[in-house]
């Protein structure tokens, strides 16, 4: 049967068919074009940042005092095994200075420790260190971490900060002779002496800072410990101790600190580090042992405060600090390049191993020069200093 | 394919564009009317 639509040559039903599939495809290439055209924009809400603005300053120049906390990877972690793991007090660990007579590994505390020095602090340090030597568990093991921060303002004029203390009290005191940091601290040139957090290599030094003056101005984070408090009692200091809040705590213009609070290994609470805005330069984060995560760490920066662009880090940023090595760190490694960072200057609990990954990764990361018992030149060692200004 | 078919598929596609802007453009004001629905 012939239609009269058919005679014509005309089809009504094939120009619907027609239209129907032409109507689907036109609809799905609006959608293709207009979720990838500007017009989506109009859509989205406007973001307004309320990103703190800490100021700016000019330079920031770190000279690394001692990045050697400790100097046998083995012997540690035999003792913090031998002493339970790593969760246990480090307070009871017997290692120095609160050994207690013939202490013997994980059974010490701070009470049985502290009695025996407490009356050469902090000016009698030899006498103390003697009885740790013959007392302790492993005294000759015992190093620290300690940096002078040299900032300068856009008016010119210098903030100085030591951050941390270090440990064994004879090693700190020869690298503060060696680099000065003893008669800074006499001369009252240090303005902030901060104390990134409670554990036994950045915090156990404190009386070698306080000999030279016990009234410097004192930082420490939220999550100290009762022992960490009565140390800092018993070593004699006599000035204005800052209990730092978690989150942005500005100090000067350009600079801030920021407290995490973290649970950390060897029952320590709290960790602060440090950010610096420089002046045509961008953000520079410095940080004692980076217990929150370099990627938390970048991630508070770009969250809490008002920069151009990440700058610089310094520090220990604990990616491998027994020089052990686990596929996730490699992760670590991958992911540091999204932040771009343009100048690392990396030591400590980051690992030498980690350091050359990042070398071998093209990252800029700056080298040392393996002075002072510092390991390797792959990264900043003892004795170094690094400097992050505009170009 | 006959030609009614192609003209079908052209109309269509012309036809699918408009009305899927048109109705992008008329969202917002939609929108403001979802009172009349609730």
């Amino acid at each position: 049967m012939t239609t009269e639509e058919d005679k014509q040559g005309v089809s009504r039903r094939d120009f619907v068919k027609g239209l129907a599939v032409g109507g689907a495809a036109g609809a799905i290439g609006a959608m293709g074009i207009y979720s990838y055209g500007p017009w989506r924009k109009r859509h989205f809400g406007k973001v307004t940042s309320k990103n703190i603005d800490i100021g700016e300053c000019k330079s920031v120049k770190i000279t690394n005092i001692s990045e050697t906390s400790w100097f046998d990877n083995k012997v540690l972690m035999g003792d913090i095994k031998g002493s339970g793991g790593l969760l246990v007090n480090q307070y009871t660990y017997n290692w120095p200075p609160f050994a207690d007579v013939k202490g013997q590994l994980g059974k010490g505390s701070y009470e049985n420790g502290i009695k025996h020095i407490k009356q050469f602090l902090p000016d009698k340090l030899d006498k103390a260190w003697e009885f740790q030597k013959e007392n302790a568990i492993h005294p000759e093991n015992a190093g620290g971490y300690a940096c002078l921060i040299d900032v300068e303002l856009l008016d010119g004029s210098r903030k100085k900060i030591l951050l941390d203390s270090g440990w064994a009290y004879d090693w700190m005191d020869e690298c503060f002779k060696r680099e000065g940091i003893d008669k800074m601290v006499s001369k009252k040139e240090i303005d902030y002496f901060i104390i990134s957090h409670e554990h036994f290599d950045h915090f156990w030094g404190l009386p070698v800072t306080l000999k030279y003056n016990p009234e410097i101005p004192m930082f420490v984070p939220e999550g100290l410990y009762q022992e960490g408090f009565q140390y800092i009692k018993d070593s004699g200091y006599r000035g204005k101790l800052t209990v730092t809040k978690p989150g942005l705590t500005p100090l000067f213009p350009g600079c801030a600190l920021y407290t995490f609070a973290i649970p950390i290994i060897c029952r320590v609470y709290g960790e602060q580090s440090l950010y610096f805005n420089v002046h045509g330069a961008g953000l520079v984060s410095v940080t004692g042992c980076c217990h929150q995560g370099i990627i938390q760490f970048a991630e508070t920066a770009r969250r809490t405060i008002k920069f151009e662009k990440l700058h610089g880090v310094y520090g220990g940023l604990h990616i491998s600090p027994f020089e052990d090595w686990d596929p996730k760190y490699d992760d670590l490694v991958i992911a540091f390049k999204n932040w771009g960072f343009e100048k690392v200057g990396c030591n400590h609990c980051t690992g030498i191993v980690t350091a050359k990954k990042f070398i071998e990764a093209g990252y800029p990361v700056v080298k040392g020069t393996a002075r002072f018992r510092s390991k390797d030149i792959a990264y900043l060692g003892n004795g170094d200093t690094i400097e992050f200004k505009a170009a | 394919m006959s030609g009614q078919y192609k003209i079908g598929i052209f109309v269509g596609i012309v036809l699918g564009i408009v009305i899927y802007f048109v109705t992008i453009w008329l969202l917002p004001v939609l929108g403001k009317l979802k009172w009349v629905f609730t």
